[in-house]
């Protein structure tokens, strides 16, 4: 009984991780070009020392041309996240989601961040991860 | 008797649990073969039928005078004996499978949440790149601009939602 205890444990364990891992972010999937395609895409990957003073640890954007097919996918996607957000703020324009904001609270030594930007030409998503508050960041980038 | 019954009872729970040694294992074979008492009738439907046909040829060493009925009667008990028993092992059985997969679960979910941040990010630590229509810009500066420009567009107050811009649409509607 033992070791049918055992077995089951070692079986069921990765299944559940498995679970989980696939749990992630809706928007992953135009982080990892699932959405946009060979669309032209302004892609910055940041991860270290340069973002020390903004107190993050990694930034990863995506700037693009905002067409309606895509931008309605994206929206999806952000929504999607939006409903586990611990915080978030969206504009709306038209029924259009037009700005979004989103912060979770993953684990204690830090939080992320999505946010989406679509002006109807250029459309932004952000992911970025680090122990600076919402409130920090809109510190610091209020006045550049 | 009485006595003895509770022993097999105790031994036929023991062996569910896979806590039996092997002789505890042959003695309780060799019972089950020799009686046709119900509460053992779990017990048979899982061991009794082998226990039978096994057995049936080897006189049982136990020193208690045990009725031997060996016939058609006991196998036909044996194929159509119920699942239930009297000490609800059966009901046991189930339960710790269950709990096993649950907390396996359980372990997965806060196991994988501590290691679940920044896995959309995939790039390596000491990273500072950008890539325009698919071509690296290997220029730290430009790419740090470039993240200060995003920033500054998502949290300059033009940028973020002013919820009292919207009351005094809402106020002042009708002026």
């Amino acid at each position: 009984m033992k070791r049918f205890l055992l077995i089951t444990l070692l079986l069921f364990l990765p299944i559940g991780w498995l679970l989980m891992a696939q749990s992630s972010f809706a928007v992953k999937k135009v982080f990892d070009g699932k959405v946009l395609g060979s669309k032209a895409v302004v892609e910055t990957m940041i991860s270290g020392r340069q973002l020390a003073s903004y107190h993050l640890d990694s930034f990863h954007s995506l700037r693009y041309s905002a067409g309606e097919e895509e931008a309605a996918v994206v929206e999806e996607l952000v929504l999607a996240d939006a409903t586990h957000a611990a915080e978030k703020e969206t504009v709306f324009v038209d029924g259009k989601l037009t700005y979004a904001v989103l912060a979770f609270q993953s684990d204690p030594d830090g939080n992320e961040y999505i946010c989406y930007q679509n002006d109807g030409t250029t459309a932004t998503l952000v992911y970025m991860y680090g122990s600076a508050t919402l409130d920090e960041l809109k510190n610091i980038f209020k006045t550049r | 008797m009485n006595k003895d019954k509770q022993y097999y009872l105790d031994l036929a729970e023991r062996w569910f649990d896979a806590e039996t040694s092997e002789a505890e294992e042959k003695e309780l074979r060799r019972f089950l073969a020799a009686t046709e008492d119900p509460d053992f009738d779990e017990a048979r439907a899982a061991l009794g039928f082998l226990a039978a046909s096994s057995l049936r040829a080897e006189a049982p060493k136990s020193p208690i005078d045990l009725p031997r009925q060996i016939g058609p009667r006991r196998t036909a008990g044996l194929l159509g004996t119920s699942a239930t028993t009297a000490s609800g092992s059966s009901k046991r059985r189930w339960l710790i499978p269950a709990v096993a997969v649950a907390a396996s679960l359980v372990l997965a979910f806060f196991f994988g949440r501590m290691t679940a941040p920044v896995e959309i990010v995939p790039v390596g630590a000491g990273t500072c790149v950008s890539y325009v229509h698919g071509v690296e810009v290997n220029d730290e500066d430009f790419a740090v601009a470039t993240m200060e420009s995003t920033l500054s567009d998502f949290f300059s107050p033009a940028a973020a939602p002013d919820p009292r811009t919207d009351l005094s649409l809402i106020f002042n509607a009708n002026e």
